[in-house]
């Protein structure tokens, strides 16, 4: 049921793209990997929109937590109002976590399409629909190589120089390109010490170690999905956000820093209860949104200043 | 005690973690397959088994267990799933880390093992046959011809793509089966190209040399009979599916199973259809056996048939163990009034079946 429902289609896609791309292995996977990102966009969009959500509630959330201190209950209704539950945190990994099944249905049915071994051959055969590829015997073998990468087997690059040694370049790859796409998501939380923080920062370092684990281990064509995906997410995030995009220096594993594109803080969800407190605040976040403002009412000013008209 | 605390604390997150964690594990681990199915051959009254981690040789009298390569697990020798190939005493076998080993048939110790990884990580399926005083040994695209003696090089010959079945022999030539659709006839004296043939397909197998004619099945449904003096195509035969096996050459006819389960009988001399089984439960992979009169083909679910090599008709068929073995790709061995048939799923390996009425007489299990 398994193989006929997700993997003998990914399969036959993939070497229905192979066909169509003239060939490239590699480069039907990256379509594949982005007719799959696009297909999962209404889910992603929508995770996204509950971490933005959650990082515009920040402020409010810490204000409650610090005026509510001794008074757990009341905290908690507090929290509710705003619409804060420690589950919305959850929930978003739920999309993450549908996309499990997907992860391995492709990691199969890159195994089936580009067959390195007998068996794999036996099992490609039945695996595809003989009707779409009147001349299927010419597509044989697959052709799995790219640059240095044969797809079918782990990733490793070897330099005359460093003698047998082979470096894991799209196992790296897959690191960076997690780490830009969750430190670029996960919204900033108030209080370090919440568990949904703590959870927060579990993840941040153990889901790009376990990708890049899993790259390390498992086919080239993994890796090639991992990183296609990876950086379709950033960039839906950077276009569903390009109003606010600033591009910030972070460090990767603690070694040389990168720009990256980070979203500021949308707009408070409640301004009443933020003027509530009176004055500036000093939460880096709020100074955030501040600054946005500023700069917003200076855009409008200008406007106004050149009629009312659009800059183009 | 801290660590549980800790764990207590922080069950939340971790059981979050574990979920796809456990998740890819188990789904990507499920994935990674054995490269290829066990292969057996006859060799001084015992059978030698290549399945796995390790290779076997059993009597083939009774399935006992005589000895085993290497006696204790060791990473470094690893995956055989090439056919073995004997001579001079000497079982000559592939690994799929890239490595040849001969092992003494007597006691099953390593006599030399030749390493053609390059210093290069991976795995690549692999082929052995032997010639006189050679072993050709495939790995990758390359063809090595070893020294059975000490296991030097004595030339090597590379392909435009992988190769996945050993050359042929006749003694003066080497007819070497590429992925790359080609059929490569070479010197065996100094390795040099002799002529090479395109063909419609990938070949999977070696060639079968009859009178000095090559029978080669292909992954495009195409038989053809070659003269291997200058590699022409004197006849070729279109079947049903993909032949992968090598065709099996008695007297006047020529016999092969393909992927879609169909067995045939071909005129040796003109490439005719004598006649068409009935289409087998599911993909037919091997050499046929043959022996009194009878083909014996074995079946990717697990069947065994006889068929009567004249009508093509079935005389028996059985399935070897409807719980557990099926995935019977290797080639069947018929010998001594028994047939061997290996499959690669199931506790017993090796099951030897009585010629005549398909009663299984015997069973190996190798845990």
């Amino acid at each position: 049921m398994w193989n006929q429902l997700v993997i003998y289609p990914f399969t036959n896609s993939l070497l229905l793209l192979y066909k169509v791309m003239g060939d490239s292995f590699t480069l039907s996977l990256i379509i594949l990997t982005l007719a799959i990102r696009l297909l999962l966009m209404p889910l992603t969009a929508k995770q996204q929109k509950s971490q933005m959500k959650m990082q515009a509630m920040q402020p409010d959330i810490k204000r409650i937590q610090e005026k509510y201190k001794g008074e757990p209950e009341r905290m908690q209704k507090e929290l509710q109002k705003i619409g804060y539950s420690p589950a919305s945190m959850l929930a978003g990994c739920l999309p993450m976590l549908i996309q499990f099944p997907i992860l391995i249905g492709m990691y199969r049915s890159i195994m089936h399409a580009i067959p390195a071994a007998p068996l794999q051959m036996i099992d490609l055969y039945k695996a595809t629909y003989q009707s779409w590829f009147p001349e299927f015997h010419k597509m044989i073998p697959v052709e799995r190589n790219f640059l240095w990468m044969d797809l079918s087997q782990p990733d490793r690059f070897y330099l005359d120089i460093l003698s047998g040694i082979g470096v894991p370049v799209l196992p790296l790859l897959v690191y960076i390109t997690t780490v830009l796409q969750q430190k670029m998501m996960t919204p900033a939380t108030a209080d370090p010490n919440d568990q949904s923080a703590q959870m927060q920062r579990s993840m941040m370092t153990m889901m790009p170690l376990m990708f890049a684990f899993f790259a390390l281990q498992f086919s080239s064509g993994l890796s090639i999905y991992f990183i296609t995906s990876n950086i379709a997410t950033v960039v839906q995030y950077m276009l569903l956000n390009r109003e606010r995009l600033e591009w910030e220096p972070v460090k990767i594993a603690g070694i040389f820093e990168l720009p990256i594109p980070s979203v500021s803080a949308p707009p408070p969800t409640k301004p009443s209860q933020q003027s509530e407190k009176g004055g500036t605040s000093s939460n880096p976040t709020t100074v955030a949104q501040e600054k946005m403002s500023s700069r917003k009412a200076k855009r409008l000013k200008a406007r106004k200043a050149r009629g009312g008209k659009r800059r183009r | 005690m801290t660590i549980f605390k800790h764990l207590i604390k922080h069950k939340l997150h971790i059981a979050i973690l574990t979920i796809p964690i456990t998740l890819l594990m188990v789904g990507c681990s499920g994935a990674m397959p054995a490269s290829s199915w066990p292969n057996s051959i006859m060799a001084d009254n015992n059978l030698i088994i290549a399945n796995n981690n390790a290779v076997y040789a059993i009597s083939s009298d009774f399935g006992k267990l005589v000895w085993k390569f290497p006696d204790k697990p060791d990473s470094t020798r690893s995956q055989f799933y090439t056919s073995p190939a004997y001579t001079n005493n000497s079982i000559v076998i592939g690994s799929d880390n890239k490595h040849a080993f001969t092992i003494d048939i007597t006691n099953g110790n390593e006599v030399w093992n030749f390493d053609a990884t390059n210093n290069k990580s991976g795995t690549a399926p692999t082929g052995i046959s032997v010639e006189s005083e050679l072993a050709f040994f495939t790995s990758e695209n390359t063809l090595y011809a070893l020294r059975i003696s000490n296991g030097q090089t004595a030339w090597k010959f590379e392909s435009a793509k992988e190769l996945w079945a050993p050359p042929s022999s006749n003694g003066q030539y080497v007819f070497l089966p590429g992925m790359d659709h080609t059929l490569t006839s070479i010197d065996i004296s100094n390795g040099s190209q002799i002529w090479q043939q395109h063909l419609t397909g990938a070949l999977a197998d070696s060639p079968t040399i009859y009178q000095e004619t090559l029978y080669t099945g292909s992954l495009s449904n195409s038989v053809y009979a070659i003269d291997a003096s200058n590699g022409m195509i004197i006849w070729e035969f279109e079947a049903k599916g993909w032949v992968w096996g090598s065709p099996m050459v008695i007297d006047d006819y020529v016999f092969f199973g393909d992927l879609d389960g169909y067995v045939y009988a071909l005129n040796r001399a003109n490439g005719r259809e004598v006649w068409t089984s009935q289409q087998l439960d599911s993909a037919s992979r091997g050499t046929p056996a043959y022996s009194d009169g009878n083909l014996f083909v074995t079946s990717d679910n697990g069947f065994v048939y006889s068929i009567d090599a004249i009508s093509g008709n079935t005389v028996w068929n059985i399935e070897i163990d409807s719980k557990n073995a099926d995935r019977l790709l290797a080639d069947p061995i018929a010998h001594n009034g028994l047939l061997y048939i290996t499959s690669m799923n199931g506790e017993n390996i090796v099951h030897a079946i009585n010629q005549s009425d398909g009663v299984i007489v015997w069973k190996f299990n190798p845990e």
